[in-house]
């Protein structure tokens, strides 16, 4: 095969690796991806990323047309993919979930002419026979490619896109404990167990614990309930109580709890001595949905803990146990209510236990 | 009731009951310095150490109540989940591809004493004296493809090599806990059983593992289901899952729930 036959098809193969980097690094969302089956999981904001795939459109289709059929109508083709490339993008404006963008654009036509000024040497102008094919794998590839991108991502700019996160904040997450004694709080998420014959510690998962009296076995009596956030476990070497709390461990006098003269500031604290990433209750490390104020915390850890996540299709992921809003199976059998299932964590399918990746 | 069975009654003693060792008759009003844990814990306090669980290692520190926290020693264990204290320095760390015995010395640093590797499953796991149990199950997060679900019984009478003596299948077990009776028949003779409580998905599960190389399952009881199980003695133990925490009786036989804290309460 002579060296331009050859041409076409490294032209067509370099612009595509630069199409499909770009796709895998900027649009996470692509259609493309989704026919795969899988999902780069996360944006990389890259200058002028918005507008890339624009300025690469026609050049990339020019190529794949004529490595198709090399004897098509080039300047027909570059004509014809321009056209419907801008007519793809205006028509967004009336489309759900798309966005128009009068820089992209800007981006196709400056595309076209780059390609015109540098090919312009391979552009013909053939018999009416090539123009039909011409037009016709034209159209092909660039209705869909010009539709495929959904643009529903979430930035700054469209927070509305964005899975809503609830944060626990350093300051917030190691405020001193103030216990609160009696029978006041309840079982929120019961969890692991410490006990003997009369007392016993019941951890609420994630919150802090609470302290029984269990000496009359059919009135167990709380004695005082222990706000602490991210605890899952406590243990103890009977003068203290040693709980993970997130990064920390953190070590209470137990005499104190029991006779209620516990102050705020007795427990001791020792800062990040454990690992617990701070995107680890909102179980998903995809981030592209996420505002990227919100994954610059999750990435860099030095705001607090993500304790919750809702997505925006009204799924809710909190303390690692996911709430899924079903769908109605007959709308006419609706009755206006959301159906919600509780599915708790992935390993404790009765309750109380730990979510998979940490613990 | 006879005087046989007056007598039997009256007899039944508990010796070690709970996944970590508590003795029985226990005073009360000793709260929770003497607490024990279950065997799903991922904590444990030994040899003066604070141990934990954290990223596929083990970690211990000495925590002196007016100086500096010191990170004493870490060992790699990948996929660990649970720690099961026994003695003055033994560890057992319960994971997804078996379990691993280490010592631990009053400085804080791990030694390696033995393994009993299994198929990729989870993994609690306690001992009594000369044998070990383990649960291994294979839902949520843990092995589907290759695991199994089944109480495995190993002799660690040489801690440094784990024999497995047998291997019980079992719907998804999880925390477990042991409890030995002890009885007088009519000729006055003593007979002991030994018995493993096993949370499953068939609801709690008693199992008789007098002979440990032939352990079978009494009875399920599918009204009460947990993920782990704390026996004081056969009149104290506890049991939490399916979002409260039950207070229950073992001295008949049958659990007989005695108390619970539910969610909400």
């Amino acid at each position: 095969m002579q060296a331009s036959r050859l041409l076409p098809y490294t032209v067509f193969s370099l612009l595509s690796s630069i199409v499909l980097g770009s796709l895998w690094l900027t649009r996470p969302d692509h259609s493309l991806w989704q026919l795969l089956g899988f999902y780069p999981d996360r944006i990389l904001w890259l200058p002028f990323s918005d507008h890339l795939l624009s300025l690469l459109i026609v050049p990339w289709l020019l190529s794949l047309v004529i490595s198709i059929q090399p004897r098509v109508n080039t300047l027909y083709a570059l004509a014809s993919i321009t056209a419907l490339s801008l007519a793809g993008e205006i028509l967004q404006v009336s489309m759900v979930g798309m966005t128009f963008d009068i820089f992209d654009c800007v981006a196709i036509l400056f595309g076209a002419a780059l390609t015109a000024s540098i090919f312009r040497a391979q552009l013909t102008s053939n018999n009416s026979t090539h123009r039909k094919i011409t037009l016709a794998l034209a159209t092909t590839f660039t209705i869909p490619f010009q539709f495929a991108c959904d643009y529903r991502y979430c930035s700054d700019d469209k927070p509305e896109y964005c899975d809503r996160i609830i944060w626990l904040s350093w300051d917030e997450i190691r405020t001193d404990i103030v216990p609160e004694y009696g029978d006041t709080m309840t079982l929120t998420r019961p969890g692991k167990l410490l006990s003997d014959s009369a007392e016993l510690i019941v951890v609420d998962r994630y919150t802090g614990f609470h302290l029984f009296d269990t000496s009359d076995k059919q009135n167990p009596l709380r004695i005082a309930y222990v706000p602490l956030h991210g605890v899952t476990d406590v243990t103890t070497d009977g003068n203290s109580l040693y709980a993970n709390a997130y990064n920390d461990i953190v070590i209470l006098p137990i005499a104190p709890l029991r006779n209620r003269t516990f102050n705020p500031g007795d427990e001791r604290r020792i800062q990040d001595q454990i690992t617990f990433p701070p995107y680890t209750l909102i179980g998903d490390s995809n981030f592209y949905d996420i505002r990227p104020a919100d994954r610059d915390r999750l990435e860099n850890g030095d705001y607090g803990v993500a304790i919750s996540r809702e997505f925006s299709n009204g799924d809710i992921v909190e303390y690692g146990a996911y709430t899924y809003v079903a769908e109605p199976e007959d709308p006419e059998e609706d009755s206006g209510e959301e159906a919600e299932s509780e599915v708790p964590e992935s390993s404790a399918p009765t309750g109380p236990i730990e979510v998979e990746g940490w613990n | 009731m006879n005087m046989y069975n007056k007598a039997a009654l009256a007899g039944v003693t508990t010796l070690l009951l709970c996944a970590c060792g508590a003795e029985d008759n226990q005073e009360s009003g000793t709260g929770v310095s003497k607490a024990v844990a279950g065997s799903t814990a991922a904590l444990a306090f030994q040899n003066g150490n604070f141990v934990l669980l954290d990223d596929h290692r083990i970690v211990s520190y000495l925590l002196p109540e007016d100086a500096v926290a010191q990170l004493n020693d870490t060992y790699s264990i990948p996929d660990a989940e649970t720690i099961f204290p026994e003695g003055e320095e033994r560890l057992y760390i319960g994971s997804e591809f078996g379990v691993t015995i280490l010592d631990i010395d009053a400085d804080g640093k791990f030694t390696f004493i033995g393994e009993a590797r299994h198929l990729a499953s989870c993994d609690p796991v306690i001992t009594d004296n000369s044998t070990m149990y383990v649960t291994l199950r294979v839902t949520n997060g843990c092995n589907r493809t290759t695991g199994r679900n089944s109480l495995n019984i190993y002799d660690i009478e040489d801690p440094a090599y784990p024999v497995q003596l047998s291997a019980l299948e079992l719907s998804n077990p999880y925390g477990l806990a042991k409890l030995t009776i002890q009885t007088q028949n009519e000729t006055d003779n003593e007979t002991q059983q030994e018995q493993l409580w096993v949370c499953t998905d068939d609801g709690l599960t008693k199992v008789d593992v007098t002979d440990p190389a032939a352990p079978e399952v009494v009875t399920s009881y599918p009204e009460i289901l947990c993920n782990d199980i704390i026996i004081h003695s056969a009149n104290d133990a506890l049991l939490t899952g399916n979002g409260e925490v039950s207070l229950i009786d073992l001295s008949s036989g049958t659990p007989v729930i005695m108390g619970t804290i539910e969610k909400g309460d």
